[in-house]
């Protein structure tokens, strides 16, 4: 085994170095490793003393070899008698242990969760961030939420309450639209973001969030434009609605019509197979001929068109009653249906609870409304009026109508219909 | 001799049904009404052993409605209401206040006074079902009762949360219905459902129950 002492001095200064670097890697080591890792730090403090002592005693063995050896210890003499290898595997271990240490600080590092890493984190996110006591002094902020304030208010961020004052009430500089106010103000930004702002008490610290919204914004606005097309479509219906009424109504009529016409067909194969064959019964041809004329005149004749007043004016002569009609109409004519068919509740029930026969009703027209008043010359209510089946659904209809309903007892029964002008709903 | 009272609105009809009525010596005829609005009053002014009622009246009131009221005040005059829509729940809801009969229109004298003798006769006769029309692909019998009152909602034109309310769905629910009607019926949009709905005459998209 060769010892330390039979190697040529350069060899000898070479592993000594190798010693001497050892050491200073080792107390850098020691100086760089973190507090909490207080047990590493006790094993490296007596390794660097013992690498150091090692280190020495290899510098003595150079010395001695060149110099009288009179102040050199005797251990210096045992230590260079080692072999080589043994020292260099004592090198070799400590060398790799301090390479571990090194690495697993690295790590570390890398991976603890320390105040500036969290501040970096933060400032990586993309919404915004401040905290700060209930004072407005600012503990943390992220380059979001100043780089907002700098967007919105064209001023650094320096105390959270002051901020969120401004966030509420104060105007944006030009380019910045505010959407919102209040408890969850909102901003448009002049590259089209959208800003949701929102304050929240944490314990002893104000939090001051700024969350991007476009998307959402801009699906809620899809959305409502969606909700109105609809809107407008469901309009479209119900006013198609009322065309259709018309169309099933003449497409009705014109049924019945080809089947008054088959009659007249019937009426005359009848009247060819009397007169052939004489056979049948000729009161029935004559019956059927009759029809056929009734039905024939009926076409020939210019059509009555009766309007809904007209119609209740008639229908009331006939069994002795006199409706009075006067004043404007409303152009609505379902306003016209709505008065008429009130008309004939009123009649019925003046007839039924006052002996009425005359029924009067006078329309006037004001600036803004169509106002209706219906009496009778029946007697006058003893009690208070109870709202019965009829009136509780015409004034449901009349309601839905975008109308009122109004009834007096006193001095005379009276009932009023108010109808607000522009204003009409569907029935 | 049977007072007879004829509640329609369309002029030809009314003189078609007056002219069928008119061939049987059993019944006499009081003078016709228009709307239906008149004819409590009538009644109340006048006797009347039977009356002939149209659902959709002038002034837009409906025959079912003055029937029920009638029905109340005077039960003994006995009542067919008369249609020619298909509108499926006029037969259930005139069963329901109390009419005696339900004819459909038909241009023969014969059907009608067929069933005015046996109504009078102390019988009640109703269709089995009302006519079956056709909605796109579909009838009219593959919709179920439910489908069909999301169909009379949507053709008055409500949005489907106003129909969720009205019927007391949910709006998700609302929508199920919607898009199993239109894969019954082959439309393409909610419009044209709402459309074509309303033209067959399925729905009324106005008619309340009673």
């Amino acid at each position: 085994m060769i010892t330390y002492a039979a190697l040529p001095m350069s060899l000898k200064t070479i592993i000594a170095t190798l010693f001497f670097l050892t050491m200073t890697a080792g107390i850098c080591t020691s100086l760089i490793v973190g507090k909490k890792q207080g047990k590493v730090k006790l094993i490296l403090l007596p390794v660097c003393t013992a690498v150091m002592a090692a280190m020495l005693l290899l510098y003595a063995s150079v010395i001695r070899a060149e110099r009288a050896p009179a102040h050199i210890p005797a251990v210096s003499l045992w230590f260079e008698q080692q072999p080589v290898i043994l020292l260099l595997l004592v090198w070799l271990a400590i060398a790799a242990f301090f390479g571990m240490v090194i690495i697993e600080e690295i790590n570390r590092r890398k991976t603890e969760i320390t105040p500036s890493s969290i501040k970096e984190s933060l400032d990586q996110l993309e919404t915004g961030l401040c905290y700060a006591q209930p004072n407005g002094l600012i503990l943390l902020t992220n380059h979001r939420m100043n780089e907002l304030s700098h967007a919105i208010f064209g001023k650094a961020l320096q105390n959270a309450n002051l901020f969120w004052q401004a966030l509420t009430t104060d105007p944006p500089v030009d380019g910045v639209e505010r959407i919102a106010s209040g408890e969850q103000p909102e901003f448009r930004l002049p590259d089209g973001t959208v800003r949701s702002f929102r304050r929240e008490a944490l314990d002893g610290t104000i939090q001051i969030t700024a969350a991007d919204t476009t998307r959402q914004h801009r699906l809620v606005g899809e959305l409502q434009d969606r909700h109105r097309d609809l809107e407008d479509m469901n309009a479209r219906i119900r006013s198609y609605g009322d065309k259709v009424d018309e169309y099933v109504i003449a497409r009705e009529r014109l049924e019945t019509r080809v089947n008054l016409h088959g009659f007249l067909g019937q009426a005359l194969l009848m009247t060819r197979h009397y007169l052939q064959y004489e056979s049948g019964d000729p009161k029935r041809i004559i019956d059927v001929w009759q029809r056929n004329i009734e039905v024939l005149r009926m076409e020939a004749e210019p059509r009555q068109e009766t309007d809904s007043l007209s119609s209740l004016r008639n229908a009331a002569k006939a069994i002795g009653m006199q409706v009075h009609v006067s004043g404007p109409l409303p152009d609505s004519l379902q306003q016209q249906k709505l008065i008429a068919a009130m008309g004939a509740e009123t009649l019925t029930n003046a007839v039924r609870h006052a002996g009425a026969k005359q029924l009067w009703i006078d329309m006037e027209q004001t600036e803004t409304s169509h106002i209706i008043r219906y009496t009778n010359d029946g007697t006058v209510p003893t009690g208070p009026v109870t709202e019965g089946g009829g009136l509780s659904t015409a004034r449901k209809k009349i309601e839905a109508a975008g109308g009122l309903l109004r009834i007096d007892a006193e001095p005379r029964f009276m009932l009023t219909i108010i109808f607000e002008k522009g204003v009409t709903m569907d029935v | 001799m049977y007072n007879v009272l004829i509640v329609e609105d369309d002029p030809m009809a009314r003189k078609l049904l007056e002219i069928f009525v008119a061939t049987s010596e059993n019944y006499h005829l009081v003078p016709s009404l228009d709307s239906a609005a008149m004819a409590e009053l009538y009644c109340m002014t006048n006797r009347v052993d039977l009356i002939m009622m149209d659902v959709c009246t002038a002034m837009d009131v409906s025959g079912i409605e003055a029937a029920q009221k009638i029905k109340k005040n005077y039960p003994h005059i006995k009542i067919i209401i008369i249609t020619s829509q298909p509108e499926y729940s006029y037969i259930a809801h005139a069963r329901q206040i109390g009419v005696e009969s339900f004819w459909y229109k038909e241009p023969t004298a014969e059907a009608l006074l067929k069933v005015m003798d046996r109504t009078m006769a102390g019988e009640s006769i109703y269709p089995d079902s009302a006519p079956v029309t056709r909605l796109g692909a579909a009838l009219s019998n593959d919709f179920t009762e439910r489908e069909l009152e999301v169909l009379r909602e949507l053709v008055s034109g409500k949005t489907d949360a106003a129909i969720a309310e009205t019927l007391c769905l949910s709006v998700t629910r609302v929508k199920q219905h919607i898009q199993r009607i239109r894969e019954k019926t082959q439309f393409a949009n909610r419009t044209e459902l709402a459309v074509r709905a309303r033209e067959s005459g399925l729905v009324i998209g106005d008619y309340k129950h009673p």
